[in-house]
């Protein structure tokens, strides 16, 4: 394992992996500053990089800004859980029921196609003007992602490794744990990758109409001072934050549909050898037990 | 690979807990430790620009008041007067024209304290710019704070005899850089906005002009309004509130460093442009300037007469739908609330600019 780390932290790989990224950085910030200094666009509008950079290195040293960060956090990733959950436990019905489906379809359509930000203040006077409005609006955008995405993966499972199931003599129950949920787990995954960023969003609105704290009412409060490099750092702020949510979301993908990801298939086989390793010189030599079949647990 | 029926459980719980969690942020009124609670809406967030409730917070006056102080903040895409009616909060700063059509469409929010005897909104133009006063926007593009603005600014033009058609608008937000940008560009010759916009545009050297016509000017901005219910109901309270309410307000009338101090302690963010922060303090101080010291608050029922011609000779409202603004305006309360001692309010912010 240490080996591993210290083969991926070795400076030449590193060096390999981020010159891209830290390339088309470089060549942004020159263009950023080049519109600056030919007063393409007033510095009043887009600060310098640098400042930028002061501005964000000073913020987070503050001890105010953390507040308001645990803020948008929290609605966020309450409003990303509450809204995953409801579109997973509706999409699950409407993916095994045609009549279910037909039932709900056109009003998750309906609200996706509904403009959120429109409904925000209706959510505000409605939901009160603490967290629950931010996390409902974070919710109701981070809704239909989810929904949508696990319907789709659990009606475009392998006709095939269906009809095998029920050859088997595989139960629905059996059906839907072994073969729809692994099934739409990938496609599932990108909605939730997907939602997980809008949820940030969501939030962020709710704080901008109606909110004590938070990342939102810092940017408008900086914007209308004319520190527009603490706006800007701010934003820099919101964008770590959603990279985050994120990042927390792709590697539980990685952990979860880790057949999909050779790295993570080899590492678990391994794993799962050593183990098998492990039992077998436990016992003498002598392999255990088969585990049951699908039929045999009927 | 994993327990399916327990993630399924666990995804109802979620669902649950979390539904749960956000049913609501009513409480049952009591602020714990004997006090009881006040939810207030105000537009901002915690500001120097309603100083009042952070000098009584940080000196105490709510708390010797047994008041526990809970804001609504709102920003005007949400009416204020509609945090009272749906129970979100006890007492609300609202506009003066919000209270008037809440009133004429049968509401019964009632105005018992105002602590700004000023417009707090108006409309700005360029130092150089050629318009003198209102009539001079006639032709130009103007830019607003808020859509809600456009009602602002239809009863500024009313009064100059202007027609509405005759000024193209464009809502640009409340960021300062692209204001000044945009006068810069001539995309826009005139701004309607709040007062804390233009200081702050005039703090980072964007010279601008008010012109905002005089009545207009004059018209109270964000007095409070309360349903009669709730009144009766939360009483002490309200008076509590109001009352630590005007000692703070005080306290920036004579001693303005302490008003300062506080600020950048409890809302550090507004000071990281320090010239927005200082021309944000001295504005809230001068609007919060009482007419009579004794009466902090009183409520000017010739102001209200005025707004309401204003809202109807722009066509806001109709000739049938005006309101009685003595029914409207209650002020009662105004002698209770500032039943305190001024000297021993002074004192308390000696002691504490002293470091007490």
């Amino acid at each position: 394992m240490a080996r591993k780390v210290l083969h991926a932290l070795s400076p030449m790989r590193l060096a390999r992996r981020l010159w891209p990224p830290l390339l088309f950085l470089a060549i942004l910030v020159g263009l950023w500053e080049l519109a600056i200094e030919v007063d393409y666009v007033s510095e009043r509008i887009l600060p310098h990089p640098k400042d930028v950079a002061v501005s964000f290195w000073e913020l987070i040293r503050s001890d105010f800004v953390w507040d308001d960060i645990g803020a948008t956090l929290w609605e966020s990733v309450a409003g990303f859980v509450l809204g995953a959950a409801l579109g997973l436990a509706l999409a699950i019905p409407s993916g095994l029921s045609p009549v279910m489906r037909r039932m709900l379809g056109p009003y998750a359509v309906a609200l996706q196609v509904t403009p959120r930000i429109a409904i925000a203040p209706l959510i505000i006077a409605w939901a009160g003007f603490g967290y629950s409005s931010k996390i409902w609006i974070a919710a109701i955008i981070a809704f239909f992602p989810v929904y949508v995405n696990t319907l789709t993966g659990i009606l475009t499972v392998d006709e095939e490794a269906r009809e095998m199931f029920r050859s088997l003599g595989a139960s629905r129950w059996q059906t839907f744990q072994h073969l729809m949920v692994p099934g739409s787990l990938p496609v599932m995954f990108a909605g939730l990758k997907t939602a997980a960023g809008l949820s940030l969003v969501g939030a962020v609105v709710g704080e901008f109409i109606s909110a004590e704290r938070g990342l939102g009412v810092l940017v408008q409060q900086f914007a209308s001072q004319l520190a527009m490099a603490d706006a800007f750092a701010v934003i820099l702020m919101l964008m770590f934050l959603g990279l985050l949510l994120y990042g927390v979301m792709e590697w539980l993908e990685r952990t979860t549909v880790f057949w999909l990801h050779d790295d993570r298939l080899v590492a678990r086989s391994r794993r799962r050898a050593a183990r098998a390793e492990k039992k077998l010189a436990r016992n003498g030599g002598v392999p255990p037990k088969p585990r049951p079949t699908l039929v045999g647990r009927r | 690979m994993f327990n399916l029926k327990v993630v399924l459980a666990l995804m109802a719980a979620a669902i649950v807990a979390l539904a749960a969690a956000c049913g609501g942020d009513d409480d049952d009124g009591d602020g714990g430790g004997g006090t009881q609670e006040v939810v207030y809406n105000l537009p901002t967030p915690p500001s120097v620009l309603f100083y009042p409730t952070l000098v009584a917070e940080e000196l105490g006056f709510f708390e010797e008041e047994g008041v526990s102080p809970e804001l609504a903040p709102a920003s005007e895409e949400v009416s204020a007067t509609a945090f009272l009616d749906n129970g979100d909060a006890d007492v609300s700063f609202a506009d003066v024209d919000e209270i008037i059509l809440a009133r004429s469409q049968a509401g019964e929010h009632t105005v018992i304290f105002s602590p700004q005897h000023t417009n707090t909104a108006g409309i700005v133009v360029p130092e150089d710019s050629d318009i003198q006063d209102i009539s001079g926007v006639a032709g130009q593009k103007v830019g607003l704070e808020s859509e809600e603005s456009t009602r602002f600014l239809d009863a500024m033009l009313e009064t100059a005899g202007v027609p509405q058609d005759d000024v193209e608008t464009a809502v640009v937000g409340t960021s300062g850089g692209l204001i000044a940008q945009l006068f810069e560009d001539g995309e826009i010759q005139a701004y309607v906005g709040n007062a804390s916009d233009f200081v702050a545009l005039g703090a980072n050297e964007v010279a601008l002009r008010n012109i905002t016509p005089e009545d207009v000017g004059r018209i109270d901005g964000n007095p409070m309004a309360v349903l009669p219910d709730t009144l009766e109901e939360k009483r002490e309270a309200i008076v509590g509130f109001l009352r630590a309410w005007t000692k703070g307000q005080y306290v920036g009338q004579v001693n303005p460093e302490v008003v300062e101090q506080i600020a950048r302690e409890r809302v550090p963010e507004e000071w990281r442009n320090e010239a927005s922060g200082e021309a944000a303090l001295d504005l809230a101080i001068s609007n919060m300037e009482p007419d009579d010291p004794e009466r902090i608050g009183d409520l000017r029922p010739d102001v209200w007469e005025t707004g309401q011609d204003v809202l109807v000779s722009a066509g806001v409202l109709e000739e049938g739908q005006t309101i009685d603004v003595q029914e409207a305006l209650d002020d009662s309360l105004i002698e209770e609330i500032n039943d305190w001692d001024r000297a021993e309010v002074e004192q308390r912010a000696e002691e504490y600019a002293a470091g007490g």
